[in-house]
C-alpha cells in the first residue's frame, strides 16, 4: 500500500513548511532578518510497464504507461533576500542598507561574517561591534574624545572631538555583494557566511553602482511579513489534514481487504 | 463464480492505484508548478471458455494522464521567480538531456548563471544557458520573456511547446522528459515575482477520496458475497449427497 507512504512524505513536508514558517514568525522583529520559504519538489515516479503495450485486437498502442509518483520532497528552504522596511531610530550607530549589500563582520576565528544587522555598538577599546561584540570591518578606533559620529551614504565615517569645530574622518565602512545572495549560509547571529553557491564577495563602498546607501541612524527590520506567514500557516495545516486524510483512507481499504475472509 | 470474485479484485487493484495517484496529488499540493495526475480506468472483457456467450467485465487502468492545466498565479515578489501565463515550458539542462518544467522558481549560481534550485542551469530560446551581469542586480523581466539589466536586454528566458503535452514523462522534481519536439513558444507570457502554484484541487481531491474508499467498500462487499455463495452451495451439494 504505496499511498500510505506516499501521504507520510506528503505531511513531512509540510511539518518542514510549518517550521520554517515558524522561524520566520519567531524572526518577526529579528533587525536584518529575511524570510525563508520551504520549497517542494515531487519525488520520482514509479512507471509501470504498460506504455506501448496493445490495447485492442486491432492493435492500438497505449500511448502512455500508468505513472504513480511517490510524493514529495522539500527541495530546498530558500532565502528571499528582499529589502525589509527601515524604522528610524535617531541611534548613531544603528546603520541600514537600502539596497544591494551586506555589512563585513571580523569573527573570533579570523574569517569574515556578513550581516545586514546594523545595530552596532562601541566596544571599550573604541571599536565600532556588533551585538557580540565582533567588529566591523574594515576596522577603526573611534577616538575617545569624539562626541559625535556622522556616517554619510557613501560610508564614510566622521567624528567630531570635543572642542573642536570640524568633524574629521576616521574610516569609511565597506559593503559587500554576492552574486548569489540567497547562497549563503546562516550560522545565526543575524550572520551568514560565504559558500561556493553563494560566489566571491565583490567589496566596494556604498552608494557605488550594485551597491546601496547606508542611513545612518535607521535599522532594517525583519522583511517577514505576519499576515502572509500566518496565511501560509494556515495552508499548512489544511495540507497536513487532508495528507492525514489519507492515511485513514488507506487505512480503512487495508481493514476491509483484512476482514474479507471472517 | 470466481468470475465475480476476479471481477471484484480487478476493481480493488485499479482502486488503490487511484488511491496512491490521489495520494501523490495531496502530498504536491503545495509544490509549485505540480500538475495532477489521474488514472484513467477501462473496461477489460475476459472471454470465458466455458460460456460462448457471455464475457466478463473487469476493469484495469491502461493509462494515466497529467492534468496540465494552469495552476493558479501566487505573488512572491521576488525577483527570480518567474510564471508562465499560458502554455509551455520552461527548459532545464540535465545530465539525461534538456527537460521541463512549470516551476520556474530560480537562483543564480556563483557564477551569474540563471539556475534551479538544484543547480540545473535554464535555457534560453536558442538552448543555450542564460548568464547574467553579475554587477548589475536582479534583472527585470518583459513579458515576452527578455530579462533587462539596467535596461538593456541581456538573455530570454526559453519558453518551449508541444504539439501533445501528454507525450511528457513525469520525471520527478517538478520535471518532465519528453519523447517529442519542443517548439519555442512563439508568444510567451510571462510574469516575474510570481511563481505557479500546485494545481491540485485540494478539496476535488478529498471527495476523490470518498468516493475510492467507497467503490473500494463495494467491491469488497461483491467479493465477500461471491465467497458467502461459493460456500453456501458448497454447504448444500454436500448436505444433499
Amino acid at each position: 500500500m504505496k499511498s500510505l507512504s506516499i501521504a507520510a512524505t506528503g505531511m513531512l513536508a509540510q511539518q518542514r513548511n510549518v517550521e520554517v514558517i515558524s522561524n520566520n514568525i519567531a524572526n518577526l522583529n529579528t533587525v536584518g532578518f529575511k524570510r525563508q520559504r520551504a520549497e517542494f519538489q515531487d519525488l520520482m515516479y514509479q512507471t509501470l510497464e504498460r506504455a506501448g503495450a496493445i490495447s485492442s485486437a486491432t492493435g492500438a498502442i497505449v500511448p502512455n504507461g500508468v505513472q504513480i509518483g511517490a510524493g514529495v520532497k522539500t527541495g530546498s528552504v530558500y532565502r528571499i533576500i528582499e529589502q525589509g522596511n527601515v524604522t528610524q531610530t535617531g541611534n548613531d550607530l544603528d546603520l541600514a542598507v537600502s539596497g544591494r549589500g551586506l555589512f563585513r563582520i571580523d569573527m573570533p576565528d579570523g574569517t569574515e561574517a556578513f550581516t545586514r544587522a546594523g545595530n552596532f555598538s562601541i566596544s571599550g577599546d573604541g571599536r565600532i561591534v556588533t551585538q557580540d561584540g565582533y567588529e566591523l570591518l574594515p576596522g577603526f578606533a573611534v577616538p575617545d574624545d569624539a562626541v559625535d559620529i556622522t556616517i554619510s551614504e557613501d560610508g564614510v565615517v566622521e567624528a567630531r572631538i570635543a572642542g573642536q569645530e570640524d568633524a574629521r574622518e576616521i574610516g569609511r565602512i565597506e559593503l559587500v555583494t554576492f552574486f548569489n545572495e540567497s547562497g549563503l549560509e546562516a550560522i545565526g547571529d543575524n550572520l551568514l557566511l560565504q559558500t561556493t553557491a553563494s560566489g566571491e564577495p565583490v567589496t566596494g563602498n556604498a552608494g557605488d553602482p550594485g551597491f546601496g546607501r547606508i542611513l545612518q541612524g535607521f535599522i532594517e527590520n525583519s522583511n517577514v511579513d505576519p499576515v502572509q506567514e500566518i496565511t501560509a500557516l494556515i495552508a499548512a495545516q489544511r495540507a497536513y489534514e487532508m495528507n492525514a486524510r489519507v492515511i485513514e483512507s488507506s487505512d480503512e481499504m487495508l481493514a476491509q481487504s483484512a476482514n474479507l475472509r471472517r | 463464480m470466481e468470475n465475480a470474485i476476479t471481477a471484484g479484485l480487478s476493481r480493488q487493484i485499479v482502486l488503490m492505484r487511484a488511491l496512491e495517484a490521489t495520494a501523490n496529488n495531496v502530498a504536491n499540493q503545495t509544490t509549485a508548478g505540480f500538475k495532477a495526475e489521474h488514472v484513467a480506468f477501462r473496461e477489460y472483457l475476459a472471454r470465458v471458455p466455458a460460456d460462448r456467450d457471455s464475457d466478463v467485465s473487469l476493469v484495469f487502468d491502461p493509462d494515466s494522464y497529467a492534468d496540465f492545466s494552469p495552476g493558479g498565479l501566487e505573488q512572491t515578489h521576488n525577483a527570480l521567480d518567474f510564471a508562465i501565463d499560458g502554455d509551455g515550458f520552461f527548459a532545464v539542462e540535465s545530465v539525461e538531456g534538456v527537460l521541463y518544467t512549470r516551476d520556474g522558481r530560480f537562483s543564480t549560481n556563483e557564477v551569474g548563471e540563471l539556475v534551479t534550485r538544484d543547480g540545473g542551469r535554464v535555457l534560453d530560446p536558442a538552448g543555450a544557458p542564460i548568464l547574467l551581469d553579475v554587477e548589475a542586480g536582479p534583472p527585470l523581466l518583459s513579458p515576452d520573456g527578455a530579462l533587462l539589466q539596467n535596461g538593456v536586454p541581456v538573455a530570454a528566458l526559453g519558453v518551449f511547446e508541444f504539439d501533445d503535452p501528454r507525450a511528457l514523462e513525469r520525471r520527478g522534481d517538478n520535471r518532465f522528459r519528453t519523447t517529442g519536439e519542443a517548439k519555442p513558444a512563439a508568444a510567451p507570457r510571462l510574469s516575474q515575482g510570481f511563481i505557479e502554484t500546485s494545481n491540485v484541487e485540494a478539496v476535488a481531491a478529498m471527495t476523490d477520496l470518498v468516493e475510492i474508499n467507497r467503490a473500494y467498500e463495494q467491491a469488497a462487499r461483491v467479493v465477500e458475497t461471491a465467497d458467502e455463495l461459493a460456500r453456501e452451495a458448497v454447504r448444500r451439494l454436500s448436505e444433499n449427497a
